[in-house]
């Protein structure tokens, strides 16, 4: 199975008035291809600051950070983000521009790739209908409710088909039937176009929809599973290996 | 808002441009107006051998033809020398071209046709009278058939002989054809012909035709006012220089309210940015993104303001008549150039702001680095500019672009440092206000806690508002010196200049302004003296002399206490002597003198009594000869002399009056004696009188009493060789003669004294007092000398009564309307009259003055209107990012009163701040760039130097209104930020 995210001992550090603040502190992890992983850990651990590193928009301090097979350091990562990474963010009001309407928004990605209008129109109803949208397509975002807002920012992130959709937190502002909607879109989707899909959340409920759950804490992994934590590092930073392990290992 | 700043900063740069232009337009033709036509005329003047035919006729025309659109119908005069007799007794012959237009005919007709050998002619002057027959030949005559005068007076009038007589060319008598002639061809430049904007053309045009005359024949003399044109000319582009450095500024403001609307809308381009990125779009395509966003109405509002000004132009032209290549001339490519370069300007100054990043923790960012590079340009600009110099920025190399600058660089510089300085204000009154009531504080911590909007809105008001300032305050200073120049020019509210009889100014005697004016004039002498240099005679300088009754030192208008470091009283009593033109008075009823004389003289001599009258003129009478006996010799005082002094008593000589000679000779006198009825009264005795000095010797004078003398008190001159005998009172003439003199005359000093040379007599000044410059002394305002004008009155005239009478005279109290008209019948004769009224008008209405501060009225309403936009634009927005937060304080129990009390309170405290400032740089910038461009409003160097004048009514109306608006556009805006639902604002 391929290497979609591959992060090794990664370090940001963000500049202060009173000296540097460590987001990540050599945190390490991989995510691979077909895999939909949630992001979990407590607010400022980290985990926003992984996915815009993840995405390009910085660079990690130091350590090796790899995206679809490319470090992110690289020039040509600029392109690759282009085209095989799809965005979904928390504050769906901010992300869709006011002035363009649902459908416009849906085929944007694909007219910034160089897809020709007709192609485009018709992905981007194809995935409006899929959303539930269609008879919204025509709507601004500032007329859409928050849950529809979202649906559709899903299906601009999508639209491309990416290899790898980066979202934070997508149901942070929703409430839990509008969440629900939107988990459920946003798998199914990613699930549909074959995509890696990395997702920030505190939402339990997506979390457990998910493959696989990483923690982070204080910039570090805290913990990996499925449903539960299979490793944990605790409030002392000492790391308990589940039982399971510690027999095998004869510990 | 974008749109509308780079248009406005297009508008500014072109249309101070087109004014100019217009100005100058109107400067031209007003110059060339008040130009007197010998002064603008290309003239051409040659002689024609006698009997020869006037063979370069056809060229000049030809040349004069190819000039015909800037010139005016030519006129052409021909005059022979005088015949019969061929000398200056002769008559002289004029022939004109069309006599019809260029004569005025005051009695009898023009002059036909011959008729045998009898011709018909106009005598150009009062004599020969119209029907007398002149003489021009053995056989030829001229019948005088009428009277006249030539239009153009300045044409070929030292040509013309005391009789001259017009003829009808065709019919000229054959006398004529023995004398040469001379050829004077006369036309002046017209002044709705020459165009500002071609002036240089025409006046090079007009040179390479004089030159081209002149190659003609070695007989030919051409001159053209070439250096007029020139010099009108440079003061338009000179004017013209400075609507830019004004428009520059103007600019600055526009690009900084460009700036201004951009961090205002900062937030959403950056939220453009982040959407693209999102959607997937790449930096190139994001940015691309922007640069669109920003560059479309960027370039709409250049080609907007661009089209807008060619239109002004254009249509300008149109409804002024003036030709298509004006457009050119107003809107030239230099600022088309510069409009487009704004707009590049204007575009990454945008972009700038769109894509800052915060500043590092040194705190020195990009815009820094640009202020201080400003500042940089400034001071090298100022450490190696003494001033704006008129012949600097009006050479053809045109002023210094960096210097035209300084005013957008001083308010970019000013416009930063307010900017990095007010956060620590906004930190520093929030920390005093913890205490005061809600309203307040919440205003002040808002201001603080996000101070980049509020800083940028109270720096621009600051800046706006300051360049406001400056705009009405350089206006008042130069509308102040336009008042200030025409004070210095007139000194008096009334100056009047007389020719007199020798052709030299003099308005004696005085007494006729009694006929037209209730006031006396106030007496002033102004001569040309050379002072001595120094080393050698070919230091000497010419240097104005003037001389004022020095009571009359305070009400001179024009003076400046600056000038000199007496005060005019004091001044006034340094000049104070005693010396004084007062010889003794005729009684009003005495009809005759006397006075009992011999004379011992080598030349036979006669008295004569010299008398100064009531209005400063001067008379004498004759009393006869001397006679070695002693003689009773008498004179009549005819009534106009009556009440007149005795300034003198001279024994000239009788052979050749005015030529003396060497006479070791003496004169024994009487007492002089008045007759009053049948009686007779002793007007004078010679014992205290002082014989002059002339030449170096000196008469003696004693008492003495001959046996034979018919009366007692007797004196004898003892002429001891003296060129000009004459006795006079002892008028307590000091020597030397106190002055205040210019500061380059006190340079020659020594010994704190000059020497002067003024009408051929040698006069000795102490240095009473310096001055920098003296009211009327325009022409070299360095070099002058200031006198008491009784001092100088009776220094030049006691040794020899009448050199000198008042050459103007003065008036300090208004006039009636007609003084004017009465001015200009006789027995006035006037050369000029200087009032300053007229003169204030004329200056405050000069096409290129009007330009300049039309400019700076539209510069300055145009900050005023930005400075209030700006302060609500930015306000605006700045609540539009708070709101989430005035909402929390809502949520939390903050009345929606109190939080549009804090946003009023907010507006009003940057406001004033901004204010402050603004009065602070405005004053600055005022005090600079007026003392930096040394010009006046119409260009020209200024005489008296320009001083700083504050637009306090102005000003305080600006100030007003700036904060009445800030008070409404507080509750504007306090308004609507409540007026959205409590919920929505708190999702935002």
């Amino acid at each position: 199975m391929n290497v979609v995210v591959s992060a090794r001992d990664v370090f940001f550090l963000y500049p202060a008035r009173h000296g540097d603040v460590a987001a990540l502190r050599g945190l390490t992890l991989e995510v691979h291809s077909g895999e939909a992983v949630a992001l979990l850990g407590p607010s400022g651990s980290g985990k926003t600051t992984f996915l815009r590193l993840c995405s390009g928009e910085m660079r990690p301090s130091t350590g090796a950070l790899s995206v679809l097979e490319r470090s992110v350091t690289a020039s040509s990562f600029e392109a690759l983000r282009c085209r095989d990474i799809g965005i979904v963010h928390q504050h769906y009001h901010r992300a869709l521009p006011p002035e363009l309407t649902v459908e416009e928004i849906v085929e944007l990605p694909l007219h910034l790739l160089g897809e020709d209008s007709r192609r485009s129109s018709i992905r981007a109803r194809e995935l409006l209908e899929r959303a539930g949208m269609a008879d919204r397509r025509r709507a601004h975002p500032p007329e859409l409710s928050g849950g529809e807002q979202q649906r559709v920012a899903v299906c601009a992130a999508i639209a491309k088909r990416p290899r790898l959709l980066l979202a934070d937190e997508p149901t942070g502002e929703l409430d839990p039937e509008a969440s629900a909607q939107v988990s459920k879109l946003l798998l199914e989707l990613v699930e549909e176009v074959g995509a890696t899909a990395l997702v920030v959340t505190h939402d339990t409920e997506l979390a457990k929809q998910t493959h696989r759950t990483i923690h982070i804490r204080d910039g570090r992994l805290s913990g990996e599973g499925v449903g539960r934590p299979v490793l944990v590092v605790d409030d002392q930073g000492w790391l308990r290996l589940p039982r399971r392990l510690r027999e095998e290992a004869g510990v | 808002m974008i749109v509308l700043a780079v248009a406005g900063v297009a508008t500014v740069l072109g249309g101070s441009g087109v004014v100019a232009a217009l100005a100058q337009e109107d400067q031209m033709r007003l110059r060339l107006e008040q130009l007197p036509a010998s002064k603008r005329a290309f003239q051409v003047e040659y002689r024609v051998p006698a009997g020869a035919g006037d063979s370069l006729q056809p060229q000049l025309d030809a040349a004069l033809s190819s000039l015909s659109k800037y010139l005016e119908e030519p006129a052409r005069l021909r005059i022979w020398d005088p015949v019969f007799p061929a000398d200056e007794r002769g008559t002289t012959l004029v022939a004109l071209d069309a006599p019809e237009r260029a004569v005025a005919v005051t009695a009898g007709r023009l002059p036909r046709l011959c008729f045998a050998a009898v011709c018909e002619g106009l005598a150009l002057g009062s004599s020969p009278e119209v029907g007398a027959v002149v003489r021009v030949g053995e056989d030829e005559r001229i019948t005088v058939v009428g009277q006249g005068s030539l239009i153009r007076t300045d044409i070929g009038r030292r040509l013309l002989q005391s009789q001259s007589i017009l003829v009808h060319e065709p019919a000229l008598p054959e006398a004529a054809d023995g004398v040469a002639s001379t050829v004077v061809v006369a036309a002046s430049v017209d002044p709705a012909g020459v165009r500002a904007h071609e002036a240089r053309d025409v006046a090079v045009t007009l040179r390479q035709a004089v030159v081209r005359a002149e190659r003609l024949d070695p007989s030919v003399s051409a001159s053209a006012p070439a250096a007029e044109l020139q010099t009108i000319a440079r003061q338009g582009a000179a004017a013209r220089n400075r609507a830019l450095l004004v428009a520059s500024q103007g600019v600055a403001l526009l690009l900084a309210f460009a700036a201004l609307a951009a961090v205002a809308r900062r937030s959403d381009w950056q939220q453009l940015q982040s959407q693209l990125r999102t959607l997937s779009g790449s930096r190139r395509q994001a940015l691309a993104a922007l640069v669109a966003e920003i560059g479309v109405p960027v370039a709409l509002g250049t080609s907007l303001g661009l089209l807008g000004v060619l239109a002004g132009a254009s249509l300008a032209a149109r409804s002024r008549s003036l030709p298509p290549s004006f457009v050119e001339f107003a809107v030239p490519r230099v600022v088309v150039a510069a409009i487009v370069a704004a707009g590049i300007l204007a575009l990454g100054v945008l972009l700038a702001v769109a894509l800052s990043r915060p500043r590092s923790w040194r705190g020195i960012g990009g815009l820094e680095i640009a202020a201080l590079t400003a500042l940089g340009v400034i001071l090298w600009q100022a450490s190696t500019t003494d001033a704006l110099d008129p012949a600097a920025i009006a050479g053809e190399s045109g002023g210094r672009p960096l210097l035209l600058l300084s005013p957008a660089l001083t308010t970019f510089a000013g416009g930063i440092l307010l900017l990095r300085l007010l956060p620590f204000a906004f930190r520093l009154g929030e920390r005093m206000a913890r205490r005061s009531p809600l309203s307040l504080r919440l205003a002040l911590l808002n201001v603080a806690r996000a101070p980049t909007h509020a800083a940028a809105a109270t720096a621009f008001l600051a800046v706006s508002l300051g360049g406001a300032l400056f705009s009405f305050s350089y206006r008042e200073t130069l509308e102040r010196q336009g008042a200030d120049a025409a004070s210095f020019r007139a000194g008096a509210p009334w100056r009047v200049v007389e020719r007199g009889a020798s052709g030299q100014p003099s308005v004696a005697p005085l007494t006729r302004f009694q006929r037209i004016t209730r006031e006396n004039p106030v007496p002033i002498l102004r001569l040309g003296g050379v002072l001595r240099g120094t080393g050698s005679l070919s230091n000497s300088r010419d240097v104005e002399v003037v001389a004022l009754p020095r009571q009359r030192l305070d009400d001179l208008i024009g003076w400046r206490p600056e000038f000199s470091r007496l005060d005019r009283d004091q001044i006034g009593r340094r000049l104070a002597t005693r010396a004084s033109l007062d010889g003794p008075r005729l009684i009003e009823k005495a009809d005759g003198i006397r006075i009992w004389a011999r004379g011992f003289t080598t030349a036979r001599r006669s008295v004569v009594v010299h008398l100064l009258l009531p209005g400063q003129a001067f008379s004498r009478i004759q009393l006869g000869s001397l006679d070695r006996r002693w003689t009773l010799l008498h004179g009549e005082i005819p009534p106009r002399l009556r009440g007149a002094r005795v300034v003198a008593i001279e024994f000239t000589e009788s052979e050749a009056p005015g030529v003396s000679s060497f006479d070791e000779g003496a004169i024994d006198l009487g007492p002089l004696e008045q007759r009053v009825g049948s009686g007779w009264s002793e007007v004078a005795r010679f014992a205290a009188w002082a014989p002059a000095v002339s030449a170096g010797r000196e008469a003696s004078l004693v008492e003495t009493a001959p046996r034979t003398a018919p009366v007692d008190d007797v004196v004898r001159l003892q002429l001891n060789g003296v060129s000009r005998a004459l006795l006079a009172p002892d008028y307590r003439i000091p020597d030397p003669l106190p002055a205040l003199v210019s500061p380059s005359v006190a340079a020659s000093a020594v010994d704190g004294r000059v020497t002067l040379t003024i009408l051929g007599r040698s006069l000795d000044l102490r240095i009473a007092a310096v001055a920098k410059l003296f009211p009327t002394v325009t022409s070299s305002p360095d070099q002058f000398a200031v006198l008491d004008y009784d001092a100088l009155f009776a220094a030049l005239n006691a040794a020899s009564p009448g050199l000198v009478t008042p050459s103007e005279a003065w008036f300090f109290q208004a006039k009636e309307r007609d003084f004017l008209t009465q001015l200009g019948r006789p027995p006035f004769q006037v050369q000029s009259v200087v009032e300053v009224e007229q003169l204030r008008k004329q200056f405050r209405t000069e096409p290129l003055a009007v330009g300049t501060k039309t400019v700076l009225l539209w510069s300055g309403v145009a900050s005023a209107v930005l400075a209030v936009l700006g302060l609500g634009i930015l306000t605006g927005a700045s609540l539009r990012a708070e709101a989430g937060v005035l909402a929390e304080y809502q949520a939390l129990g903050a009345t929606p009163r109190t939080i549009a009390r804090s946003t009023r309170i907010r507006v009003l405290v940057l406001s004033v701040m901004g204010m402050a400032a603004a009065v602070l740089g405005g004053a600055a910038a005022t005090a600079t760039v007026a003392s930096f461009v040394a010009l006046t409003a119409s260009a020209e160097r200024p005489l008296p130097p320009i001083a700083v004048a504050v637009a306090w009514r102005d000003g305080l109306v600006l100030l007003a209104g700036a904060a009445g608006a800030a008070v409404v556009v507080g509750g504007l805006l306090a308004g609507k930020a409540l007026r959205t639902s409590l919920a929505t604002r708190l999702r935002m």
